[in-house]
């Protein structure tokens, strides 16, 4: 063989490989997808449910094409959704990602985490692959637009949920709930003890 | 113009493609001060170990003076535990600490971490999770992140501490994932060099 013919077959080897590298590249959001927003009213609604009340049981479709349901979850593991106002804005892109670090705290204390906004599922899809995927399902209350929120009483007058977080525990009863200043994001601390008291 | 030529400018231009991708979690409110400022004396919050608190010199309670810390030179981290490239730069952070033991700069050279927007609680996950070698202060609410030019993560300030003038001066900084601890840490002593 000939060593301007092993050149060229040795190139398009590399040039398989270089892409591979460019891909796996970790990606955060790029500033300029996202939508700057300003602040907020901190809160736009009026809470109905409180600690004590059953949960409202929900279906809602999920990012990777199946449903999710609050009855999948009875008698099995307790449940924290965590509502996110709108894919694409600052301080939501800024929050699963760091659940991603906290699996093991939500799997010894045998609890599912659901991430939830009013986005439709294909933007929950893009947002989500661009900051990386998250190891929990994400599911859309688009369609009855924020039925899910409504019942909570965390639809803004926007259209957008509160961010806000709620501890279901086993037996379909809520234990703990945050609905937090939108513009700031809730500490982990208080969730992930509530969370241990369940047990 | 030859053919192998033209492939090889094809490769190495698409291999430069993977430099252009930022690894940083950046904002768009960001303004870091610049090599040459002054950098405040910030407070500094959160719960350190006996051990850190000795190896920088700090005294109980928080809040502290970052000019209280006994070194020539701080290397500061904002980062968050919320930021998946901090979370991917964490062995490399562990890694420069190491290195700066292994140099014998561990008087002189002090690195630390700041956890922007983060809760003493939220630190703790990060330094548990990737069992942080060097002391991590927390920012809850945004102030230290406010005196520091509202940065992106990760960012690195090399900081020359001047006592005697009661100043702090920003010598070099970094947006994003450094190349490696070495090279980082070549880069910050001869930044640190040229200002004397």
């Amino acid at each position: 063989m000939t060593r301007s013919l092993l050149a060229y077959l040795i190139l398009p080897v590399l040039l398989a490989i270089v892409p591979a590298l460019v891909l796996a590249q970790e990606t955060s959001i790029p500033k300029e997808r996202i939508y700057q927003t300003g602040q907020l009213k901190p809160l736009d609604s009026v809470l109905k449910v409180k600690i004590g009340d059953p949960a409202p049981d929900f279906s809602l479709p999920t990012i990777d094409g199946g449903r999710v349901a609050l009855s999948d979850f009875r008698g099995k593991k307790n449940v924290v959704l965590s509502f996110v106002p709108a894919a694409w804005t600052p301080v939501c892109s800024g929050q699963w990602p760091g659940y991603n670090i906290v699996q093991d705290m939500f799997e010894e204390t045998q609890t599912a985490l659901i991430g939830v906004s009013v986005d439709n599922v294909p933007t929950l899809h893009a947002w989500v692959q661009e900051m990386g995927g998250v190891w929990f399902p994400v599911a859309s209350d688009f369609y009855p637009h924020g039925r899910l929120a409504e019942a909570l009483g965390i639809l803004r007058s926007t259209g957008e949920a509160e961010r806000s977080l709620f501890l279901i525990d086993k037996h379909g009863i809520i234990r703990y709930i945050d609905v937090h200043d939108i513009n700031s994001r809730p500490d982990l601390g208080p969730l992930i003890k509530a969370m241990q008291a369940l047990k | 113009m030859r053919i192998r030529t033209v492939f090889t400018f094809f490769f190495f231009l698409l291999l430069s493609g993977s430099a252009l991708a930022m690894e940083a979690s950046d904002n768009a409110d960001s303004h870091p001060l610049p090599v040459g400022a002054a950098m405040p004396d910030l407070l500094l919050r959160g719960e350190l170990s006996p051990e850190h608190l000795t190896q920088l010199g700090l005294k109980s309670p928080s809040p502290r003076h970052l000019s209280k810390i006994n070194a020539k030179t701080v290397i500061l981290v904002a980062f968050s535990m919320y930021c998946p490239h901090c979370q991917r730069e964490a062995p490399v952070l562990n890694e420069l600490h190491a290195l700066i033991q292994s140099r014998g700069l561990a008087d002189d050279v002090k690195l630390i971490g700041v956890g922007i927007g983060n809760s003493n609680f939220e630190v703790q996950v990060f330094r548990d999770k990737y069992a942080t070698t060097f002391p991590l202060f927390s920012d809850p609410d945004f102030t230290v992140n406010k005196e520091i030019g509202e940065v992106g993560t990760p960012f690195f300030y090399v900081l020359a501490m001047n006592p005697e003038e009661k100043e702090i001066r920003v010598v070099k900084t970094l947006l994003g994932r450094m190349e490696s601890a070495e090279t980082f840490l070549e880069e910050a002593l001869q930044a640190c060099n040229k200002g004397k």
